[in-house]
């Protein structure tokens, strides 16, 4: 059975001048649907560009990346842009909410472009940010933020979430209350997640494991019972 | 403590080559606006310097002499001696029509100048100078269309024979620095117009006399030609030699006057001497034929009284002759009574005469003749018979006695003496009885003698009278016959004095005719003698002094445009460096405020290992400097080198002169380096400044992003409801920064205000040449009246243009110049004075420019044109003073209107008014005719039909004159160009130079929205839709800074002599815009470019 998600044999390397740098050395991993995955390694073993590989917003050397049964290794820069738009939701380290724009516009924003759009005062609600429509994202803590960016995200209906190091700017409480949004939406929309981080310590909330490592995925591990993130202490 | 300086200068190289884009943006724009700076002021120095070294290398005259007469040694030596001459150079010059190929040219032909004080020398461009005097060189620009060749024959028509020769060959083509455009002039020849110029050798030329002199002035070649200290050289030493003007005409007249006087008084002496002659001559026939005369008419006065003398005698004969004619008749019957008396008489005196000559037979003697006289015959018969008897008896006595003495002698011849005796006896017996027988004879006759005597005395009474009357008759007769005779002879006199007379009269007439014919012979050479002899003495009289012309170089054609033009384009030229200048700052600016907003953190470090923040701010400073000293270097380059020799070699299309000379003067860097330092040392400063005020700490963390703003325009609800999402995001956008918000518009502002400016100036130039001859100068062509010219040959001038089928009307007017001053300013204008009553509106409509009111000229003041009324700051109902000290014209005059006029200054007054002010009455020389058909042919078949009459000196086409004005201003062309490139890169670099920082700026959010799928028009368009917003608003903004920019440019750039069209036209603006939007359109393709390639990853990976 093919599963959700994809990679087999992902090969990319930067070169800049007469440094060459393996970011992926034939990376091979799978995601089912309705997982939450969570990509875990040391800083620059790769984990990003694993992540950019499979949204699209970079190309592998070699290897194939299926998604949903499409191989999008093969895709041009349209059709990459294309599966962004329709197929993938996007959660970074910095938020990246447009400063100008209130966190419904921001969601609003991504809304627009999508042809399933989910209502953006939905959305917002579902993260629990109905008080803060108005508001923005200077007006915002950081853990608002980043739920206007899940919600901008969940906006899209995507088949994919990628999360880059959700966290990452986050205190510890808010942390965890943004990764329980995750792992709620996961559970609840049934929406596949993936996350990146560095982080050990939340592997137990993820349904698989993946361990990177100098740019080859050392391990995957599946958790059976994963936890939920209130009981997870970091 | 410093930063090492390795370290620094390391930085700020990679700092360079990171932002190369933005680096690359300063400097350009720096570099634009210091090299027009540096450039414009440094176009006009060289090409004056330029000008100036060509005329001083190429000897052009500082003055030019031209006389009436011409020149000759003695003139030159005069001028030599004048303190300010450098030297003098005669030459010789001759316009001719003149054939090359066929084609008929104008030609002003000169003495190729040699000698070591050879002036104005030309400077060879094609073939070779001539070698004999059989070649020539002509001007550069007849070898242009390719009609003439080298090695092409020329003829020189010259019509005194200036040249010994009229054929040449065309050896090479020249440059003179007398004719620096393609305009060469005016002749009085043909039609009036130059076509070009020739050179033959100054040996070619046959005149006695130098036809211009040139002059150097001393010092004038160490001045620059186009200095006010030269003008003033030059204006000194044209005093100087007008000091001398009169000597040297009367020297030259003297000259000339000499040997003509000479030939004159010749001449004269020979006449008199002739004429003396001729006179005596014709005094003596004169005489001869008076004396002649007076006899014919004293000869017809004695005829004319003879003739009625004539007649009275014929008549008195006449009456004479009836007279005695009845007379005759009487005698005639007289005589016929008489005749019978006297045949009775006769028969009488028959008997008588046969009784008397019986007796008298008997006597022996012959009857004595009696007449009438019986008594008397009878007594001397008695006496004779008595006297015969004594002789009888004496003879008898005597014969006897002799016979007895011969018998006494002859005593023997008694027989003898017997016979002779009884003869004798017998004899005497006889003569007794003779004797007795005559005694009674004689008695009868006694007897009858009485009645005889009474019949004789009767009829001798009757003979007497008939005799008396016969006598009378005889007389009468004899009378009238002498009197007939007289008369005849007197009528044959007549007749011969007639015949004489007339012949006498014939002969004098013939004589008088010969005499009239001699005479008017002798008069007719004479007076063509005298008429000579006037005409030379008219002609010498003509020779009154000569007219020399002090002419300085602004006389060559195209001269004075010159310089004029290198003022105009730094007129122009100092406004724009300032545009950019202040376009720099602000890229320079914000570029710098991007880059410490990067760097906060860094800065922040520094600050925190305890760098002062000066030398933080030193790395910014220094990134700015350098992109300031590589501008100014750039800049020097593109100004020094670069921009001058781009618009001088567009002036190049419309003047001769050699490639611009540009020697480096650092003067003209020295404000732009100023300007480029206080640019970008104190914006980078400025920029610093706000962040190094920040603790380190604050720095060091990440920048709050800018808190997003409510806009204004979010306050309009209804509006802003409506606004699509994305122009809301735009809307914000717009107003987040905004110095950003400034540069931009300001830059498209400038861009747009440049291109309006250029654009429009080009056609307020271009129009108003237009706008001046279409609509305002309604003639063709202009005649000029030569002053010299009779009333006679001015009518003969008039006439022909009314019989001319191309002029259909024309207008004369006086047009003298003068000077019209008010508030200490004087400009020259032509004083144009108007017959009373004309209508000016078909020849210069009159009419106000803003109301476009049209009015007429009054008798109550002046009409000027409008720009003078700018210059002198004058309004309508001001007072200006008119002058003219050549025609004691001073007056003070109040102006009436003012008149819509483009180029050249005008004053126009009506006659009566002219008087006024003058007390002169106004002197047509000048005259505006309407030629609608005219046509090149046309106009040269009839300006060479006018300028054959003496009146006409000279015919000029108006089209000529507005092509040299469209030449002109077409010199402003290429500026208008150079103008519209600079406003060109001024937007699109300020354009790219914002779309650079808004990506830098943006970047995250722009890969942000790649990341969310946005495709790449989408993307584009997010920062397009800012673009195209900040372009209108800075078009708007442009348009107006245009039109002020506008307005003053063309009041500074413009010359005083013309006025350019103020008004804006729209298509200039349109066209702006257009151009604006496309430039914008231009930068915005390349956002499209630079944005497909941000690379999402990198760009979210960057912390802010």
């Amino acid at each position: 059975m093919a599963s959700f998600i994809e990679l087999i044999d992902i090969v990319k390397t930067y070169r800049m001048g007469e440094v060459v740098i393996k970011a992926s050395d034939g990376i091979t991993f799978s995601v089912e649907k309705g997982e939450f995955a969570v990509v875990v390694g040391p800083s620059g073993a790769g984990k990003t560009t694993v992540l950019n590989i499979l949204g699209g917003m970079d190309s592998c050397d070699s290897g194939q990346i299926l998604v949903d049964g499409k191989d999008i290794s093969q895709y041009n820069a349209k059709q990459l842009t294309t599966f962004r738009r329709y197929e993938i939701g996007f959660v970074f380290q910095f938020y990246n909410l447009v400063q100008n724009l209130t966190a419904l516009e921001n969601v609003e924003l991504a809304a627009q472009i999508c042809r399933d759009a989910r209502d953006a005062s939905e959305v917002l609600d579902l993260v629990g940010l109905s008080e803060r429509r108005q508001n923005f994202p200077s007006q915002l803590s950081g853990g608002e933020q980043q739920r206007v960016a899940i919600a901008r995200a969940l906006a899209k209906n995507p088949k994919l979430l990628l999360c880059d190091e959700p966290t990452g700017a986050l205190d510890y409480g808010t942390g965890k209350q943004i990764l329980k949004l995750l792992q709620d939406t996961c559970r609840n929309q049934g929406m596949t997640v993936i996350l990146i981080t560095h982080n050990q310590a939340i592997t137990p909330m993820a349904d698989r494991v993946i361990k990177v490592k100098n740019g080859k995925v050392s391990s995957v591990q599946y958790n059976e019972h994963p936890k939920p993130v209130e009981e997870i202490e970091w | 403590m410093v930063m090492g300086k390795r370290a620094l200068r390391k930085d700020i190289l990679r700092e360079i080559k990171k932002r190369f884009n933005q680096f690359l943006s300063i400097m350009i724009i720096l570099t634009l606006g210091i090299g027009f700076f540096i450039g414009i002021r440094v176009t006009g120095a060289d090409m004056r310097i330029t000008g100036d070294q060509y005329f001083d290398e190429q000897k052009l005259m500082d003055i030019r002499l031209l006389s009436t007469l011409g020149f000759d040694d003695d003139s030159l030596k005069k001028i030599k001696s004048l303190s300010s001459i450098e030297a003098v150079f005669p030459s010789y010059s001759v316009d001719t029509k003149s054939l090359v190929n066929g084609n008929e040219y104008l030609t002003h032909n000169m003495a190729l100048p040699e000698g070591d004080d050879a002036m104005n020398l030309p400077v060879l461009e094609e073939g070779r100078m001539p070698q004999n005097s059989q070649e020539c060189v002509v001007d550069a620009t007849m070898l242009r269309s390719g009609e003439i060749k080298l090695g092409d024959r020329m003829m020189l028509k010259t019509e005194n024979d200036e040249l010994k020769q009229q054929y040449y060959t065309i050896v090479g083509s020249v440059i003179s620095p007398q004719y620096i455009a393609l305009d060469h002039g005016y002749t009085s020849i043909g039609d009036g117009k130059l076509d070009s110029v020739v050179f033959v050798p100054r040996d070619a030329f046959d005149l006695d006399y130098y036809t211009e002199v040139y002059l150097l002035v001393k010092g004038a070649s160490e001045l620059s030609c186009f200095s006010d200290e030269y003008d003033d050289l030059i204006e000194r030493s044209s005093d100087e030699l007008d000091s001398i003007k009169s000597s040297l005409s009367e020297l030259r007249i003297e000259t000339i006057k000499e040997p003509l006087i000479e030939k004159l008084e010749k001449g004269q002496k020979e006449y008199d001497e002739n004429k003396a002659k001729a006179e005596k001559e014709l005094d003596d026939a004169k005489r001869q034929l008076d004396d002649a005369k007076k006899q014919l008419d004293g000869a017809k006065s004695t005829l004319s009284s003879s003739g009625p003398q004539l007649e009275s005698s014929k008549k008195q004969l006449e009456d004479s002759k009836r007279q005695l004619d009845e007379t005759l008749k009487r005698l005639d019957s007289a005589k016929a009574d008489l005749d019978a008396g006297r045949q009775q008489l006769d028969a009488g005196k028959s008997q008588f005469d046969a009784a008397l000559s019986e007796i008298y037979k008997q006597l022996g003697t012959s009857v004595p003749s009696y007449g009438t006289n019986y008594e008397g015959a009878v007594q001397q018969l008695k006496k004779d018979v008595s006297a015969f008897a004594a002789a009888a008896e004496k003879q008898l006595s005597d014969a006897y006695k002799d016979l007895e003495e011969f018998i006494k002698e002859n005593p023997t011849m008694t027989d003898f003496y017997e016979e002779q005796k009884t003869q004798l006896d017998g004899q005497a017996a006889a003569a007794a009885e003779a004797k007795t027988q005559l005694d009674q004879a004689v008695q009868k006759l006694e007897s009858s003698t009485s009645a005889l005597s009474k019949a004789q005395s009767e009829y001798d009474a009757g003979l007497r009278q008939y005799r008396e009357g016969q006598d009378a008759y005889q007389t009468g007769l004899a009378q009238y016959k002498d009197g007939l005779k007289e008369y005849n002879a007197g009528v044959t006199a007549y007749e011969n004095g007639q015949a004489e007379y007339r012949s006498g009269l014939a002969e004098y007439e013939a004589g008088l005719k010969e005499y009239e014919t001699q005479k008017s012979g002798a008069e007719r050479r004479l007076s063509e003698a005298e008429k000579q002899l006037d005409d030379g003495r008219r002609e010498l009289s003509k020779i009154e002094s000569p007219t020399i012309y002090i002419q300085n170089r602004s006389a060559n054609p195209s001269y004075s445009g010159f310089p004029q033009d290198s003022d105009r384009i730094e007129a122009i030229g100092r406004v724009f460096p300032l545009i950019f200048f202040l376009v720099a700052a602000l890229v320079c600016l914000t570029t710098i405020t991007r880059m410490v907003e990067e760097q906060r953190m860094q800065m922040g470090t520094l600050k925190a290992l305890g760098y002062s923040p000066k030398s933080v701010a030193v790395k910014y400073i220094l990134f700015a400097l350098s992109a300031g000293v590589l501008a100014l270097i750039f800049g020097m380059l593109f100004g020094y080198n670069l921009l001058p020799v781009m618009i001088y070699n567009a002036y190049r299309t419309l003047y001769q002169m050699p490639p611009l000379v540009h020697p480096f003067d650092i003067s003209f860097a020295v404000l732009p380096a100023l300007l480029s330092v206080v640019c970008t040392v104190l914006t980078a400063l400025a920029a610093c400044k706000l962040e190094l005020r920040s603790a380190p700490a604050k720095l060091m963390r990440p920048a709050a992003p800018k808190p997003g703003k409510r806009i204004l325009l979010e306050r309009f609800t209804p509006v802003w409801k409506r606004l699509p999402f994305l122009e809301k995001v735009t809307a914000r956008n717009l107003f987040r920064s905004k110095g950003r918000f400034w540069m931009s518009v300001l830059g498209i502002a400038g861009c747009t205000g440049l291109l309006i400016t250029a654009l429009g100036l080009n056609n307020s130039i271009m129009s108003m040449v237009d706008k001046q001859y279409d609509e305002l100068n309604l003639y063709q062509m202009q005649v000029g009246i030569s002053p010299k010219a009779s009333q006679y040959e001015i009518d003969q001038l008039y006439d022909a243009l009314d019989k001319s089928e191309l002029v259909t009307d024309y207008l004369s007017v006086d047009s003298r110049s003068a000077d019209a001053s008010s508030g200490g300013k004087t400009y020259g204008i032509s004083l144009i004075v108007v017959p009373d009553g004309t209508d000016l509106s078909s020849f210069l409509p009159m009419r106000e420019r803003q109301s476009s009111e049209t009015f007429t000229l009054k008798d109550d003041g002046i009409v000027i044109d409008e720009k003078l009324s700018l210059l002198l700051g004058v309004k309508v109902g001001d007072t200006i003073t008119i002058a003219n000290p050549d025609d004691n014209l001073q007056a003070q005059v109040k102006i009436s209107a003012i008149k819509e006029n483009y180029i050249l200054h005008y004053g126009y007054v009506t006659a009566s008014f002219y008087e006024q002010l003058t007390g002169f009455e106004p002197l047509n020389n000048l005259i505006y005719c309407k030629s609608p058909t005219i046509t090149d042919d046309s106009f040269s078949d009839t300006s060479g039909k006018l300028l054959k009459l003496n009146a006409a000196e000279s015919v000029v086409r108006v089209d000529t004159i507005r092509g040299s004005f469209d030449d002109m201003m077409k010199s402003f062309q290429s500026i208008i160009w150079i103008v519209i490139i600079a406003a060109a890169i001024l937007a699109l670099v300020v354009l790219h130079n914002l779309s650079t920082i808004n990506i830098s700026e943006r970047i995250r959010e722009l890969a942000t929205i790649k990341v969310l799928g946005f495709y790449n028009g989408e993307t584009s368009a997010y920062i397009y839709r800012e673009n195209i917003v900040l372009t209108l608003i800075g078009i708007v903004m442009g348009c107006v800074f245009g039109v002020f920019l506008h307005s003053f440019v063309i009041q500074t750039a413009e010359i005083d002599l013309v006025m350019f069209i103020r008004t804006l036209d729209a298509p200039s603006v349109l066209t702006a815009i257009l151009l604006t939007i496309l430039f914008s359109a231009l930068v915005n393709l390349i956002l499209h470019f630079r944005l497909k390639k941000i690379d999402m990853v990198e760009a979210l990976k960057s912390v802010e």
